[in-house]
């Protein structure tokens, strides 16, 4: 193994593309994404539907076989892993899945379940891996006496906690979130949101949380990547995206959230048309059927640009709408932002 | 008979519901879905039944509607006043006149609710022609008409359903709906299962539809964060019980239910820092097998011993704001 | 075409109660009157095949010539057959190879098409297709003609009619466990099995068979009855089991020339056979109805 020098992230993804042929054509899932996540932060990947974000968790872990690009973990190319890199991917990045009724074996127990990493890697000798196991159920605060439990006989929180456990249990050091609590109800998201957070804090873990609910990701994200249909549209750090949205669909998307704070109800942007499909796309920004500001250099090769410090935005027009923006004074949190630089 | 001088003193209220109790039976189980709910809703406005899954709130729709599976879902006591009559002591084919003409409903999934071998047009035609006596040509037109107005081109109603979107498939669940101009909608979590932006799409055609044609609401939903935008009133479900009903600013301002505040605090807020969520402790209850006293007993942070041992009643803590709780707003 | 996913529709809560599956299965199972009466049918056809020797009035082949052809009276409750064979004993005895031979039949199948099934649902492709392919040409052969095809081909006695037999199943068998591993395999238990580093072989055996052999429960026990009634066909036409054994097959084929003077030695036998499947298929119908899911709430 060479001598890299340690850079400050843990996982760097360059130009990487996803696509899968079907019986209509090619389906650009991930197409010519790049994004790097510091170790110990949180990544945030929101887009809606058909966005590509679960196929881009799928790829980075290799779950799924990059059809290109270059990922880097841990300073290492493990874009083509051989077996002991692939060993080695397989303990240090985890992955924790949306659907705690289909993400665990129905025919293992809660004790087996977090015993199988354990047994496959041998991290742990043979007579510790019960107390191991031990020791993880209660990091996840599932009580001991569910130890022989099937997963069909506990509740939606509990079951995720087992597949939280599941992901711990070989001590990984970078976790894909997969829409962790969206199958969930409200008041146990917040228990699930809560326990990932300790974690990170305990473990030093990082995060690629993928996730369609805005306000989840607005709470436990440093930094934020907004997916639209394979592409990246814009990515910068949290609190930054949501005061200063700067890409058409962020806006919109942002605008869209249903929120509970009374004061704070605006004018929904309600973009026109729907989403346009993902095989074959035409070259250019694929939001341009949807967008309002379309132009005709919208439909050449868009490239992502950093347009304030750190704040990266793949829009052509995106100098020009700002300028028209900062004169509006119609941005989120306008009042927030000024008052807190103060 | 009576709808003349009636209409003139009830013209106010859309609807009023009063200690409906629904149960279902199951493998020789009682499952107490509703537990005597009471509310009521005035023309034009809208009300949120909010709660989460199992909660009850989708039976006290289809109570409404009286579409409760048959033998198993009863509804054992209470009235529903719509139109100056009772509906649950309507005959079966005075139920039929109401349902989809005076009361329409719309689900979760429109897959499910849409016929697959049959065009949109000819679906939303049949609404239309069950209710009026009209030629099949003109219940057509007046489906084109209806797609023109949720957002769907008219040119579109002899495909199937199939070759629309989810967010294009509810609405022309919404359109079936609302061919006939209904008083009331009753709307079960109609957006839950689309992206927020067609969401955000379905939710404003509606809204603006609403107000066009004067049809109250009822939406039921899991999502707080709707019913702020939406709604003007609020029942919080809970175990088949409203625990917390009034005005939609005083409930969002000065929630006193322990479960509102919990709901409430758990949710993620755009506009907030707060680094932890509040929690909810535990499961919420078995509607077979529910808790001695008030059901949020086992969960509440608040409970004391009257809480295990008697059922409390809704209490009036503002000027329409009830709550059902022996320490509200504490 | 749409890439685009449906939101998940959040599923009814389970409320922490413990479920035991095996003991809502036997009691659904017990409820079925039916299925029960069958089973317990089967089970008595099988203890007197088991203890026939013990139990059986006269020997299987005690030939007594003197009372050939003889109705059923007091002595031979079921007659006696051309060679003075006593039926009822023979039948009793026939139990032994019908259901022994159709259950290790099946029990073949089964494992060999749980083979070929899981590996061609869990790798797809052209693998897949080769195997289907294959199994395709098997199936468009009517199932009596391929069993008597490869009997003829390997020659009567027991283990050979077992063979010929177990082949023309497997691919009943392998077709029902492909579809059900197709369905299971694009769960997400299966891909977090490969994301904690599990080998392909044991995600199969640990992960996809425990999770979709149950339907070849019921498939089992239904094919047990049409291999009985293949394997007395075989009999029938001289492969399979012959005389002086008492096949039941061979007993229905030794008597088909008395069907007009002693239609009793063809009856018995012809009883015997339709006992057996009938009581099967219903507790196959009892088995499916137990374990069917959608019949939990």
């Amino acid at each position: 193994m060479s001598i890299v020098a340690k850079s400050d992230y843990i996982l760097e993804i360059e130009h990487l593309k996803k696509y899968f042929d079907v019986s209509a054509g090619t389906v650009h899932a991930v197409d010519d994404i790049s994004m790097r996540i510091r170790y110990g932060k949180t990544m945030g990947i929101v887009g809606e539907s058909g966005c590509g974000k679960s196929t881009l968790g799928r790829n980075t872990i290799h779950l799924q076989n990059p059809t290109g690009g270059k990922i880097l973990f841990d300073g290492q190319d493990i874009t083509r892993p051989n077996a002991t890199q692939m060993k080695r991917l397989r303990s240090e990045m985890q992955i924790i899945f949306q659907d705690p009724y289909s993400s665990l074996n129905p025919r293992m127990t809660v004790e087996e379940t977090i015993m199988e990493p354990l047994l496959l890697t041998k991290r742990i000798p043979k007579n510790q891996i019960e107390s191991e196991t031990k020791r993880i159920l209660d990091m996840v605060g599932v009580a001991q006496r569910l130890r022989q439990s099937y997963p069909h006989e506990l509740d939606g929180g509990r079951r995720q906690r087992v597949g939280i456990g599941r992901a711990l249990a070989l001590a990984p050091k970078f976790i894909v979130c997969d829409e962790p609590v969206s199958a969930l109800d409200v008041s146990i998201q917040a228990q699930i949101l809560n326990l990932l957070m300790d974690l990170q804090e305990e473990q030093g873990l990082t995060y690629m949380f993928i996730t369609h609910n805005m306000s989840v990701v607005r709470h436990i994200s440093d930094n934020i990547s907004v997916m639209y249909l394979g592409q990246l549209v814009e990515t910068c750090e949290t609190r930054e995206l949501f005061n200063k949205p700067l890409h058409p669909y962020t806006k919109a998307l942002l605008s869209a959230i249903p929120t509970t704070n009374l004061e704070h109800q605006q004018e929904r942007i309600v973009m026109k048309g729907e989403i346009t499909s993902p095989i074959d796309p035409k070259p250019g920004c694929r939001f341009a059927a949807r967008c309002p500001y379309t132009k005709d250099e919208c439909y050449q090769q868009q490239k992502l640009e950093e347009v304030l410090p750190h704040h990266f935005v793949s829009c052509c027009r995106v100098r020009e709408l700002k300028k028209e923006q900062i004169a509006e004074g119609s941005l989120l949190f306008e009042a927030q932002a000024t008052a807190e630089m103060e | 008979m009576r709808k003349g001088k009636v209409q003139l003193v009830e013209n106010k209220k859309c609807i009023e519901v009063k200690d409906l109790v629904t149960e279902y039976t199951s493998g020789g189980l009682i499952i107490h879905a509703v537990n005597g709910v009471s509310f009521s809703l005035e023309k034009g406005r809208n009300l949120a039944l909010v709660g989460e899954t199992g909660a009850g709130k989708t039976t006290i729709a289809k109570s409404i509607l009286r579409i409760l599976p048959d033998p198993q879902g009863k509804i054992t006591n209470g009235s529903i006043i719509f139109e100056g009559r009772d509906l649950l002591q309507l005959p079966d084919n005075e139920m039929r006149k109401v349902r989809g003409k005076r009361i329409s409903m719309v689900f979760q999934d429109p897959m499910t609710a849409l016929n697959p071998v049959k065009t949109v047009g000819v679906q939303i035609a049949e609404v239309i022609k069950k209710h009026e006596l009209i030629s099949k040509k003109e219940s057509m037109e007046q489906a084109k008409a209806m797609l023109e107005t949720v957002g769907i081109p008219g040119n579109r109603h002899s495909e199937y359903p199939h070759q629309f979107s989810g967010g294009m498939k509810q609405r022309v669940v919404i359109a079936m709906a609302l061919a006939n101009k209904p008083d009331l909608l009753l709307a079960d979590e109609p957006t839950s299962a689309m992206d927020v932006t067609i969401q955000a799409q379905v939710l404003e055609m509606m809204s603006d539809l609403m107000k066009t044609l004067g049809t109250s609401i009822i939406l039921i939903t899991h999502d707080l964060g709707i019913v702020a935008k939406e709604c003007d009133k609020v029942a919080v479900v809970y175990a088949g019980e409203i625990v917390e009903y009034g005005d939609k600013v005083s409930i969002f301002k000065n929630p006193s239910h322990p479960y509102t505040i919990g709901l409430l605090g758990a949710i993620p807020d755009l506009y907030s820092d707060a680094r932890r969520l509040t929690n909810i402790e535990g499961l919420p209850p078995d509607p077979s097998d529910l808790p001695q006293g008030c059901s949020f007993n086992p969960r509440c942070p608040r409970a004391t011993d009257v809480c295990r041992e008697k059922t409390p009643e809704l209490k009036e803590v503002a000027s329409g704001h009830e709550c059902r709780c022996f320490h509200c707003g504490k | 075409m749409r890439a685009v996913k449906e939101k998940k529709i959040a599923q009814k809560p389970n409320y922490g109660k413990k479920e035991n599956r095996a003991k809502t299965i036997i009691t659904r199972l017990f409820n079925n009157k039916l299925a029960i009466a069958a089973a317990v049918v089967l089970i008595l056809v099988i203890l007197i095949a088991a203890f026939a020797p013990y139990i059986t009035p006269y020997k299987y082949d005690a030939m007594d010539l003197s009372s050939k052809n003889q109705s059923p009276s007091f002595q031979h409750w079921f007659g006696t057959d051309d060679l003075g064979r006593d039926i009822l004993s023979r039948i009793m005895y026939g139990g032994r190879y019908s259901l022994t031979i159709a259950i290790i039949a099946v029990l073949c199948a089964v494992f060999v098409g749980m083979v070929i099934g899981s590996v061609a649902g869990f790798f797809g492709g052209k693998f897949d297709n080769i195997l289907m392919r294959i199994l395709d040409v098997f199936q468009a052969i009517p199932d009596l003609i391929l069993t008597i095809a490869i009997s003829a081909a390997l020659g009567s006695g027991f283990d050979k009619t077992v063979m010929a037999l177990a082949i023309s199943r497997i691919p009943n068998f392998a077709r029902i466990l492909r579809a059900n591993v197709l369905k299971v395999r694009t769960q997400e238990y299966i891909e977090a099995a490969e994301a904690i580093g599990c080998s392909k072989v044991r995600r199969i055996v640990k992960y996809v068979l425990p999770n979709s052999w149950t339907p070849l429960i019921v498939a089992g026990t239904m094919q047990i009855a049409s291999v009985i009634l293949s394997l007395a066909a075989l009999s029938f036409l001289g492969l399979g089991i012959q005389q002086p054994l008492p096949e039941w097959g061979s007993m229905l084929s030794a008597a088909r020339g008395y069907i007009r003077d002693y239609p009793y030695q063809l009856i018995f036998p012809g009883c015997a056979i339709a006992v057996c499947v009938l009581c099967l298929n219903l507790l196959g119908d009892g088995l499916r109805d137990a374990l069917d899911p959608r019949l939990k709430d």
